[in-house]
This record gives structure tokens, C-alpha cells and sequence, in this order.
């Protein structure tokens, strides 16, 4: 034992010291993480209360949010009515609680497929030359048009509902996910280990899954929160301007439109849903602020 | 040099096409009848009769859509079916407000947002670049129709400084032109200044650590000659990306300004135009808006050029 | 011989999130004037981080910096930050490893080099140009009014080289330091730059601090060499007595090992030094040089050597100093 102490710090220099016991080192692990990123905690913590309101809409002492009420309009907060009426006298409370359902369901809708189709998009165009220059410029086209502006057109094209809103924004928000997909996806091509993998007679298939698709899970991940809160901006701005979410389902936008006319006088019909999206757009931001600190050293390093 | 600047304008008609092409081909979608789209629900037969003759949508579709294309080459967007005027027309009449929006809008927010940026690079990880960094994270997350309710609530409504509605073109007196033209502005160009503000920041840290800055330091320089004289200078090229691309973000956002501070530009038509499901009007906006940010991010390229003597393509 | 700078017991660390780590430990030398001296190492050695630590060019958040740095009485490790920048570019110049990336990419190199001037003297911008344009010419780059106006990447490394010794000695400082100044160029424009060196502080009367890992270089310029190991000190004297009476058996391996075309095969393979650098962030006991000296003893991995001089001009710090008989 002494020996061996005496040997190593002749040879070499110091040892780290084992850990008697493994699992406490990897929880360890994990809380320092989180410790270094408190953008992860901090947004994920804002985006688990939202989704678990939206889940259990019905459950947190809210009423029917499409009841009329001609004798109950424009209340202030109070005991019965936590947030007010609006101007058709409905629960205002009960109307922000489901608008949550929305919110959180677009931009996970939207996130995921635009996740998927962009994949799809981002690798064809990475698979041939002239695929690539055929999809380029069409996403190039795509991406031409300032989104909003696109949305609003989509919108206008067809029926408003909330799947068509979820359809615009993926199409909107395609092209985005696309490029980076197909940034990776060529970087990787030119890779000596692809190369080996080829060599070794893998065919294109498993090269893709076991060798390309895991590159591709972090910027994924990190697009995948971009394209969530844009989302939730977009919904809320076509709904705001009357071309999105249809009037009848309550979402955070539809409320503000319906409290615009008379804002000034009831400032609080159009401030609270205001509230609730900037907090969630901000968690949003926030986990996708810390993934894309915590998934890219450079960055990390430098904050 | 030249050779390239033919290269790049050769590269516009194609996009120009593909976006016309993605505008024009919206309407056809959905499957059905897109004449019956547009008249609506409520429509008689006559109404959509009458909206698909105007639109021609009784030929195929190919040449439905060379036509137009001509159309547009010789100006013309089409006619609206609600007003019944050229488009070109209603969006001559419209477009002065939304310019003056979109232009103060750019000024102020690359104004604030570049020494924002640079001061936040400058003091990595001490109190002001924290403040900033949360600032713009907060001012990023709110949709822009929110920060207007804020502004004008804090400047109009409580505090009466400023105007909360309207528009007063600038022929009638430079002061209400201004006054009326800061909030909007403001509102708009919050959310951009935000990500402008990071991409400086994110940029200027990149070129601080450069070899180049080190040799500025030992040539005796202070931190004003190495910031702004060597240090932005080299940064400016992400910088100017973004400053390019966020133009359309200004674009998207100036519809739901409009609408906020009840200022009768362009947002406005293409909201009366969705009220009306007057699609001509909105082809016809989003065109003009696309042509533009295509030109806008074209100009871009070419002054990188100038910014930086080695991209000679 | 008038001292013009005075180092003692320097000693630098960086901080990081893990703790710090020492790369200087306790290093002290003096430059006379008109005297070149080489800080000789292998990478890693602390070597330039002494040089740049002289004009306090390290990221003052993360460097903490002891001990003394005297420059004609003043102690620059402890003047306000206004009067060190007086200091540098105006009475020492610095030239850097890498002439491509250390010089702006996006400047005229006749700014860059008058900027040198305005920034420390008063005088119009033409005057300045004027002055660029008269050290280009000094410093034997060709056609410099063309040169003037072009950038850098328009020009070879070489000539790279030559505009940042332009732009160190543009306001006639009293020392310049060179950190590995020919270690990026090719061989042939080493030697010219060596000799544009060796003309300049002829003409100038500077003194020269070069930091180099090549013997070669130390051997065409300098008066005195300092040699260090692993953050310390291990032997300083006269390039004449480092090369033909080396004291310290670190020495005696990096002189091995210099190739050369006068050996012959029969003196058998080039010296290599086994083991590696010790890390800097490691507790330290003994000399740092113990585990790869082959004259170690038990002393060594105990106690930390003195510098003791071997003669009135050469000290080494090590228990087994090899003597060698004067001729």
C-alpha cells in the first residue's frame, strides 16, 4: 500500500480518488448539472405547471369557459368569478385555464411534426446533389415569405380550426428545422467513422439509425423548443387578429382579441391571459436557452 | 466583383418564382371548390360564381398561374374582390404608415441593441451582463402584441406621454409624426432588438478572443479602440445576418402593431382583407412583403462584401 | 550595465471552475540594456506565459499574478491600467507566434501600423502614415507604399512578421519581446527574420526578451538564456556557458537533442527525454524535473532545488549539478 502510494507520486500525478460507492457519484452528477443550468430547471419547472393545468382544466374549480351569461358581463375579480367576466359574461378564470389546453397542445403538436417533417425534408436534401438544390430552393422560397405573413395566408386559404392552425405553423416552421437537419446530416457525410461504416458493409439504413440519427437528437432537441415557442406566439397572434384558434374554443390570443375593445376601461381582461403567455413563452425560452447551453461546450464555456 | 453581383441577381427570379409559385398555389390546398372557400359558408350560388369568374379559377390551373405571373410582371396584383379596386391601388394608398413603422423600427432597435451587445461582451459575466442577458430573454418571450398592450398602457394610459392610436403622416408636422410613431416602434422592435442585442453579444465574444485583440491590447489600446474600432468591426458580419433576417420578424410583427395601435397601414388591409376573405388583397400583401425581404436580404449579401475586403466570392 | 527590467519571484495563476492552477512558480531574471535574452522551454514550460505576463496581458479575472516586475523603477504589477497601456506599444513592444491571426483582417496594414504611432504620440494621421511607410521600409518589406494599403492576407507570413516588428518598435521601445516569433514561419524566412532582429537592435540599442523552444534560435541571438521547466527556473547563464558547460541535466537533454548535420551514426539516436511535463495543477514536492532526470536521487523527491551559481554568470537549481572542466 505504501509502495504504491510512494511509486505513483514518483511516476505520475495524482490519482483522482475513487468513490467508495458508484450510485451516489451519478446522482451527484445530475444535481450539479442542474446546479451549473438553472435556465433547464427554471423553464422546465414553468412548462410542467402550465401542461398540468392544461391536463387538469376541468379539475382546478373552473365552469363551462363557452357559457353565456347576458346578466353577469364585464364583473370584476371576485369570490365567484376569480378572474372577472368578459364582455359576453364569460368566467374569465375558467376561459385562461382552458386556453392553457391550447397553448401547450399547438406547440407540442407543432414542435413534434415539424421535428419529424423537417428530418424527412432536411435528410433527402442531404442524400443527392440534386435533391439538394431542388429542396433548397423550395425551403429557400418557403423561408423568403416572413412567417407571420405566411401563417396568415395558410390560414386564409382554409378553414380555421385548431388543426389548421397546427398545419400552418408546421409548414411555417419546417424549413428552419430542415436546414439545420441537413447542415448536420452533411457534416456527417464527410466523417471518417461513416465512411468505416460503409466499409465494414453496413447498409444505409443502420448507418442512418445507429450512426446519424443520434447526432441529429441534440440539435433536434434544441430546434424542437425554438419551434415550440414560436408556436405559442404564432397561435396567439393569428387568434389575436382573428385568423387563427375559431372564437368558440378559448385560447390565450382569442381572449386578448375579445378584451381589445374595451381595454382600456378593463385592462385586466386583456392583461391576464397576457401574463400567461408571456410566463409560458418564457419557460419555453428558458429550458431551450439552458438545452442549447448545456448540449454546446463552446457555449457553455463562455457563459 | 461585378461577375458576382450578376451571379446573385440571376438567383432572384428563381426564388421570386418559387414564392409566387407558394403564395399563388396556397389557395388550392384544401380540396375543394377554393371559389366556395372565399365566398364562405353564408354564400349563394351567384357569390361564388361571380368570385370565380373574377378569379379566374374556371381555367387549369397552370394557366391560372402563368397568367398571373404576367399579370404581376406588368404590375399587376389582381383586383380585390370585397372593394372592388386594384390591389396595387389599395396597397399604394396603405403602404406610407407601415414604411415609416418598419423603417423606425429598424433604426431604434439596431441603435439600441449593437452597444447593448457590446457592452454585455464587454462585461462577461459581471452584474450588467446579466441584467441584459435576463432582459433579453424576458423581451423575447413576449409576443408582440403584449409588449404593445404594455407600452401603451405604462406611456398612454396611466402616464399620458405619448399617444396609444392613429398615425399623422409626416406632411402635417414632424412632431406628431414622431410622437405618434414611438410606441408602435418600440413595440415592434423590442422583440428583435432582443435577439439583435444576443447576437452582438454572442458575436463580440467570439472576435475577444481573437489573436488580433491581443495585439491591440499590447499595442497600448483602450477599451473603446479595441471595441468599436477593431473588435465590431470584425463581429459585424453575424451581426448584419441577423440584422437581415429579422427584417421579416418586423414584416410578420408590423400586421398585429398595426392592429394593437390602430394605425391604417398595410397590417390593417390584410386584417379587413381576412375579415372579408378577400384573398387577392393577401396574396397580393405577402407578395409585396416577400419581394421586398428577398431584395432587402440580396442589398445584404452584397454589402458583406464591403464589410469584409476577403469574401470575394 | 544598466538594468532595464527586473523580474522577481513571478508568479502566475490561472482560476478555473476547478480550482488553480500555478504555470509560473517563483521564476526571476533581469535584462540589462541592449542585451538579448532567450526564455528557453519545451511547451508547457511557462515560458510564455512569463512573457505575457510582463505587460499583464493575461485576463485579469482569471490570472492572478505575484511577485515583482520592475521597469526603469516603476513596478508594473502594480500601476493603474491607464499608465500600463501607456507602457505598451510606447516603451515595450510585443510581437506574437502567429502574424496571420495577429493582426486585424479587416485593416489596411498602413492603418495598423500607424495606429501603433497615434495611439501614444500627438501627431496628424498623414504624419503617422508617413512614419508607417518609413518602418515598413526599415523593417526590408518590398514595394511598401503598395503594401500600405493592402491586407493582411494579402501578404506572405513573412512579410507578416516583418509588419508586426514594424508596429512593436513604431514608437522606439526600450525592450521588445518576441513570444516565438519564427516558430510559424518556414525556415529560410526564419533566418531573415533573425537577422532583421539582430540589425534592428543593432541600429535601436533595444533589449530583446525571445521566447523560444529552439536552440538554433537561441544560439544566433542571444547573450543570456534563461532555461525553464514545468513553471520554475532551472538554469540561467551566458549562451556560451549554457551550450558548452550546461549545469543542469535538463539542459544536457534538450542540447541532445538537437539534430545536427555533423553528427555521425556511431553517437547513436538523438537524446530523448522520457516522461512528460508534470502537470501545472498538481501539488508539487521536489524538483518538477525529479521523475524524468537520470541523475535522480532520493534528495530530488524531497526537497525543491536552489538556484546556486556555478560561476559569477550561471546558477542552475538542481542537487547533481554537472561540472564540467573549463578547456
Amino acid at each position: 500500500m505504501n509502495h504504491q502510494a510512494h511509486s505513483s507520486s514518483m511516476a505520475a500525478p495524482l490519482q483522482a480518488v475513487e468513490l467508495p460507492i458508484r450510485r451516489a457519484k451519478s446522482e451527484w452528477r445530475v444535481l450539479r448539472f442542474l446546479k451549473r443550468h438553472p435556465q433547464i430547471v427554471a423553464g422546465s419547472l414553468i412548462l410542467l405547471v402550465v401542461t398540468l393545468v392544461a391536463i387538469f382544466a376541468p379539475l382546478l374549480g373552473t365552469v363551462d369557459p363557452r357559457a353565456i351569461s347576458v346578466t353577469k358581463r364585464l364583473r370584476p375579480p371576485s369570490a365567484e368569478f376569480w378572474f372577472g367576466t368578459d364582455a359576453l359574461g364569460r368566467d374569465l378564470y375558467s376561459r385562461v385555464v382552458y386556453g392553457a389546453r391550447i397553448s401547450v397542445g399547438v406547440s407540442v403538436s407543432c414542435a413534434f411534426l415539424s421535428c419529424v417533417g423537417g428530418s424527412i425534408v432536411g435528410m433527402v436534401s442531404a442524400s443527392g446533389r440534386w435533391a439538394d438544390s431542388v429542396v433548397m430552393r423550395v425551403m429557400d422560397g418557403f423561408m423568403s415569405i416572413p412567417s407571420m405573413l405566411l401563417a396568415i395566408a395558410l390560414m386564409a386559404a382554409t378553414r380555421g380550426s385548431v388543426g389548421t392552425v397546427i398545419a400552418a405553423i408546421t409548414v411555417v416552421e419546417i424549413p428552419r428545422v430542415a436546414r439545420v437537419i441537413r447542415s448536420v446530416m452533411l457534416a456527417l457525410r464527410e466523417m471518417p467513422f461513416v465512411e468505416a461504416a460503409v466499409a465494414a458493409g453496413s447498409t444505409t439504413p443502420k448507418i442512418f439509425v445507429r450512426h446519424l440519427l443520434p447526432a441529429v437528437v441534440s440539435p433536434l432537441t434544441v430546434q424542437a423548443t425554438f419551434v415550440g415557442s414560436a408556436a405559442i406566439i404564432i397561435e396567439a397572434s393569428l387568434s389575436f387578429i382573428g385568423a387563427g384558434t375559431p372564437p368558440t374554443i378559448p385560447s390565450w390570443g382569442n381572449i386578448m382579441a375579445d378584451g381589445k375593445a374595451l381595454w382600456q376601461v378593463k385592462p385586466h381582461l386583456v392583461f391576464i391571459p397576457a401574463v400567461f403567455l408571456g410566463v409560458t413563452i418564457l419557460g419555453v425560452n428558458l429550458l431551450g436557452d439552458g438545452l442549447r447551453d448545456a448540449l454546446d461546450p463552446r457555449m457553455a464555456e463562455r457563459s | 466583383m461585378v461577375y458576382y453581383v450578376f451571379r446573385r441577381l440571376l438567383m432572384l427570379p428563381p426564388v421570386t418564382l418559387i414564392v409566387a409559385f407558394i403564395v399563388f398555389g396556397l389557395l388550392y390546398i384544401t380540396p375543394g371548390d377554393p371559389a366556395a372557400m372565399i365566398a364562405g359558408d353564408q354564400a349563394t350560388p351567384e357569390e361564388v360564381e361571380r368570385i370565380r369568374v373574377s378569379m379566374g379559377l374556371d381555367q387549369p390551373f397552370y394557366i391560372r398561374f402563368a397568367f398571373w405571373v404576367w399579370q404581376l410582371m406588368n404590375g399587376d396584383l389582381g383586383t380585390s374582390i370585397f372593394a372592388n379596386q386594384p390591389v396595387v391601388q389599395m396597397i399604394g394608398q396603405r403602404i406610407g404608415p407601415t414604411f415609416s413603422l418598419l423603417t423606425m423600427s429598424l433604426a431604434i432597435s439596431v441603435a439600441i441593441a449593437v452597444p447593448v451587445g457590446v457592452a454585455a461582451a464587454w462585461q462577461r459575466g459581471h452584474a450588467i451582463d446579466r441584467i441584459i442577458t435576463a432582459l433579453t430573454v424576458l423581451a423575447f418571450s413576449l409576443p408582440v402584441f403584449v409588449v404593445g398592450y404594455l407600452l401603451a398602457f405604462s406611456f398612454s394610459t396611466s402616464l399620458h406621454w405619448l399617444p396609444a392610436q392613429g398615425y399623422v403622416p409626416l406632411a402635417e408636422g414632424f412632431v406628431p409624426y414622431i410622437s405618434h410613431l414611438i410606441l408602435p416602434s418600440l413595440t415592434l422592435g423590442v422583440s428583435y432588438a432582443a435577439i439583435l442585442a444576443r447576437t452582438t453579444r454572442a458575436s463580440m465574444l467570439d472576435v475577444l478572443t481573437q489573436d488580433y485583440v491581443r495585439t491591440a491590447v499590447a499595442k497600448g489600446a483602450g477599451p473603446r479602440v479595441i471595441l468599436y474600432k477593431h473588435a465590431l468591426r470584425n463581429a459585424s458580419v453575424p451581426i448584419v445576418t441577423v440584422i437581415s433576417i429579422g427584417i421579416a420578424t418586423l414584416m410578420g410583427g408590423s400586421v398585429i402593431t398595426e392592429s394593437v395601435f390602430s394605425i391604417p397601414g398595410l397590417g390593417r388591409l390584410t386584417l379587413d382583407a381576412i375579415l372579408h376573405r378577400d384573398y387577392p388583397v393577401i396574396q397580393g400583401v405577402v407578395l409585396l412583403f416577400s419581394a421586398s425581404y428577398v431584395a432587402i436580404n440580396l442589398i445584404t449579401d452584397l454589402a458583406y462584401t464591403i464589410v469584409d475586403p476577403r469574401i470575394r466570392y | 550595465m544598466t538594468v532595464v527590467l527586473e523580474v522577481q519571484r513571478l508568479n502566475v495563476s490561472f482560476v478555473a471552475t476547478s480550482g488553480s492552477v500555478r504555470a509560473v512558480r517563483g521564476v526571476s531574471f533581469s535584462v540589462a540594456r541592449s542585451e538579448t535574452l532567450a526564455i528557453v522551454g519545451e511547451s508547457g514550460s511557462g515560458k510564455s506565459v512569463t512573457a505575457l505576463s510582463l505587460m499583464r496581458l493575461h485576463d485579469a479575472e482569471r490570472t492572478k499574478i505575484s511577485g515583482s516586475v520592475k521597469f526603469k523603477g516603476a513596478e508594473l504589477l502594480e500601476v493603474s491600467e491607464a499608465e500600463m497601456r501607456s507602457v505598451r506599444g510606447n516603451e515595450i513592444g510585443m510581437i506574437f507566434q502567429e502574424p496571420m491571426s495577429s493582426l486585424n483582417p479587416l485593416m489596411q496594414i498602413g492603418n495598423q501600423v500607424a495606429e501603433a504611432i497615434l495611439l501614444h504620440q500627438s501627431v496628424s494621421r498623414s504624419e503617422a502614415k508617413q512614419r508607417a511607410l518609413r518602418l515598413l521600409i526599415q523593417v526590408g518589406i518590398a514595394d511598401p507604399e503598395r503594401r500600405m494599403r493592402e491586407y493582411p492576407h494579402q501578404l506572405s507570413g513573412g512579410m507578416r512578421q516583418r509588419v508586426m516588428i514594424a508596429m512593436a518598435l513604431a514608437c522606439d521601445p526600450e525592450i521588445l519581446i518576441a513570444d516565438e516569433p519564427t516558430t510559424a514561419l518556414d525556415v529560410t524566412v526564419q533566418a531573415q527574420i533573425l537577422d532583421l532582429m539582430r540589425e534592428l537592435k543593432a541600429r535601436t540599442g533595444a533589449s530583446i526578451v525571445i521566447i523560444t523552444h529552439d536552440l538554433g534560435v537561441v544560439a544566433e541571438l542571444a547573450d543570456r538564456v534563461v532555461i525553464m521547466y514545468a513553471g520554475v527556473k532551472m538554469e540561467e547563464g551566458t549562451t556560451a556557458e549554457i551550450f558548452s558547460r550546461p549545469a543542469h541535466p535538463y539542459t544536457v537533454g534538450l542540447l541532445g537533442a538537437i539534430p545536427s548535420l555533423d553528427r555521425n551514426r556511431s553517437e547513436g539516436p538523438l537524446t530523448e527525454i522520457p516522461g512528460q511535463v508534470p502537470s501545472p495543477s498538481h501539488a508539487r514536492v521536489g524538483c518538477s524535473f525529479a521523475a524524468r532526470c537520470s541523475l535522480s536521487s532520493s534528495i530530488c523527491f524531497e526537497t525543491e532545488p536552489e538556484l546556486e551559481d556555478v560561476s559569477p554568470s550561471h546558477t542552475a537549481a538542481c542537487h547533481h549539478k554537472i561540472r564540467t572542466p573549463v578547456a
